[in-house]
Formats: structure tokens, sequence, C-alpha cells
């Protein structure tokens, strides 16, 4: 009974902190709202079952935003049936430079030029580039992933690269 | 949240979208896992019931029209293959919900098993679910076949002539699922190619 409640418990808690994050983090997988309110619905469902097993190994936040994007990116599997208009990070650099970005006024529009930037990656630079866009710092990342330090940095510095080109960011990143 | 006066900062852009944080209830919750579990069963039905449901069909047919004894033999070779196809896809398969214990693994390991995952279903797909249905089709044209040269007394060019239709329509759909498996596999194969080259990466660093 104490463990049914704890799992209920910690999912609370949960919805309560990460909802909103959640909710980003569904709109860089799947870009129709109907289908991103189930994607939303799967990720809140899949994370309560999760719970059973939770032995705060990892802490709260790297489980919550694995199980996310575990669920997400089997949904891209699922979704999506080639990965032939999916593109790496090193490949989007590329693309960034040749298509140098203006930066719009209107906030909703760039807040859809950065949706569809990221929706054209692969589902493990998705992991990277959300975790970062969600400030969090490399070994946060690296925890989400499994990507190596070295790896992470160079994936951030990349994105810093892509984003600065296509909106004319300022030079303070935090890392 | 970030605050960035200059409204073009991705990251201020990002945390800053409107959202609507929802909680799901745990009535909710309990009406996901009876839709779940009716997703699953019928998923499960679709694919281990309609494949041999169509081979049966067509090899009942065949069964109960031929008189020949090898092709008789052959439409029970397409059932069989075709039922134990089911069971050997059914290993592979999962149903609509995650592992339990998935958030102990990266995104990376996750990632890469689902991609090993879907290559492997997709080979076993060819092998037991595709290759049955061939059978029966083929020897289902050489009844026809058959059935044209002996009762009709029609000669085999001709028989082969009156079936063109078909058999143009047969053959586009094999080569059409057989060019759109393949270039799945293909495509799997690549993105495990590159997780091979971020796991080498992610040993170097």
């Amino acid at each position: 009974m104490n463990e049914v409640a704890s799992q209920d418990d910690l999912y609370r808690d949960t919805a309560e902190r990460f909802g909103s994050a959640l909710e980003r983090l569904a709109r860089a997988y799947e870009i129709d709202p109907e289908k991103r309110r189930d994607l939303i619905q799967e990720i809140h469902f899949q994370l309560w079952r999760s719970f059973q097993r939770f032995d705060a190994r990892c802490s709260l936040r790297t489980w919550v935003y694995r199980v996310a994007h575990h669920v997400a990116a089997s949904h891209v599997l699922r979704e999506r049936r080639t990965f032939s208009n999916l593109v790496s990070l090193e490949e989007l650099e590329v693309l960034a430079g040749k298509d140098q970005g203006h930066a719009a006024a209107d906030y909703r529009i760039n807040l859809e030029r950065l949706s569809a930037l990221i929706q054209q990656l692969k589902p493990l630079d998705r992991q990277v580039i959300v975790s970062y866009l969600e400030d969090m710092d490399a070994v946060s990342i690296g925890e989400i992933t499994g990507l190596s330090p070295g790896n992470v940095a160079m994936r951030i510095h990349r994105i810093k690269n892509i984003l600065a080109r296509r909106f004319h960011e300022g030079g303070s990143h935090a890392e | 949240m970030r605050n960035n006066s200059s409204g073009n900062d991705p990251r201020s852009i990002w945390q800053n979208q409107p959202t609507e944080p929802s909680v799901m209830t745990l009535e909710k919750i309990r009406q996901k896992v009876r839709e779940l579990h009716a997703k699953t069963r019928r998923e499960l039905l679709i694919r281990r019931i309609g494949i041999p449901l169509m081979v049966a069909a067509i090899s009942g047919f065949g069964i109960v029209q031929g008189h020949d004894t090898a092709l008789r033999i052959v439409f029970a070779v397409a059932i069989a293959w075709s039922l134990a196809g089911q069971h050997f896809l059914g290993l592979g398969m999962r149903s609509a919900t995650l592992p339990g214990d998935a958030a102990l693994s990266t995104g990376l390991e996750f990632y890469r098993r689902e991609v090993e995952r879907r290559r492997y279903l997709f080979r076993r797909m060819m092998g037991w679910s595709f290759g049955p249905v061939v059978l029966a089709i083929a020897a289902l044209i050489a009844l026809i076949v058959s059935f044209g040269i002996g009762n009709r007394g029609m000669p085999l060019k001709k028989t082969l002539f009156s079936m063109i239709p078909f058999l143009a329509m047969v053959v586009v759909w094999i080569v059409g699922v057989f060019v759109i498996r393949m270039r799945d596999q293909r495509e799997l194969q690549r993105e495990i190619d590159e997780l091979n080259e971020i796991e080498r990466e992610n040993r170097r660093s």
C-alpha cells in the first residue's frame, strides 16, 4: 500500500515540478497538437508506471527526463517511418551556415522556428538540444543521454553555432 | 524562467512558451491502462491473425479446389509457415508500454535498443510474415495455370497472357513491399552505424 502511495506521491510531485518542462519536451517531438496531447498523456502515464521502480539511484530530474525522452523517441520511431528527413547536429550546422536566419520580432514566429529546427534533428541530438534549452549543464545532459562530457561539449558547441546563426543570439551562453 | 530583453535568446524563447501543465488523475491513469491493454490486444489481433487468415484463405481455396497433391502440400506448408511465423514474431513484439526499468537506461542505450529491436522485427517480418503470403500466392498462380491448361485446354502462353493484370499486380506488390522494407533496413542500419560512431566518440573523449 505504502509503495502505491509513494508511487502516486512521486508522480504528483513530478507533475507539479516538471509539468511545464514536459509540455515543452513534447513540443520538441510532435508538431501536431492532437498527437502532442496524446504524447504528453503517454509521458505522464509512463512516468507514473516507472515510479514503481524508482530507487533514487539517479536524481528525480534525470529519471523524469530519461523516461520522457524514451517515450518521445519511441513515438518518433513509430510515427516517422523513415529517418531520411532527420538530420544530425553536424548536418544541421552545415545547413545553418548556408541559411542565415533573420531574427524575427514576433515571439510566436521565433518559437515556431525554434520548434521546427529541433524537429529536424534525430532523437539523440534532440535530447541534447532540449536539455540545453532547459538550462541543464553538461553533466546533467550526459547523465540523461549517456554521452560523454566531451561529446556533450562538442554537441553544445554545435548547438550554439546553429542557434547563433538562426537567431543572432548574443555571445553569453551558460554551460 | 529566463528573462532576456532581446527576445531572441533561444533559451528564453523556449522556456517562456505558453504551456498548460496537465496532471493526470489516478482515474485518468487507470483509463489509460485499460486503453493500452485494448490497443495491445487490437494490434496483436491485426498482426497475428490478419496475415495467417489471408494465407489460410488463399491456401484453403487452393487445397479445396486443387487436385494436384504437390500443390496441396505447398499450400499446407504456407499455412504451417504462417502459423509458426506468428509464434516467432510474437517473441520479438512488445506491448505498447515501456519496459519497467527503461529509466535506468540512458538515452543512447534506450535508443539503440529500440532501433535494433525494430531492425530485428523488420527482418523477421520478411521471413515469417511476407514469405508465407508470397508462397501462397505463387501456389495459387500455379493452381490457376494448371487449371487453365488441364480443364480448359488452354496453352500455357495463353493462360499466362490472360493472367497478366493479376500477375502484374502481384509483382508490383511484392517488389513494392520488398523495396520499402529494404529501404527501412538500410536506414535502420545507418542509424545503428551512427550510434556506433557516437559510442566510439564517447570512448575517445
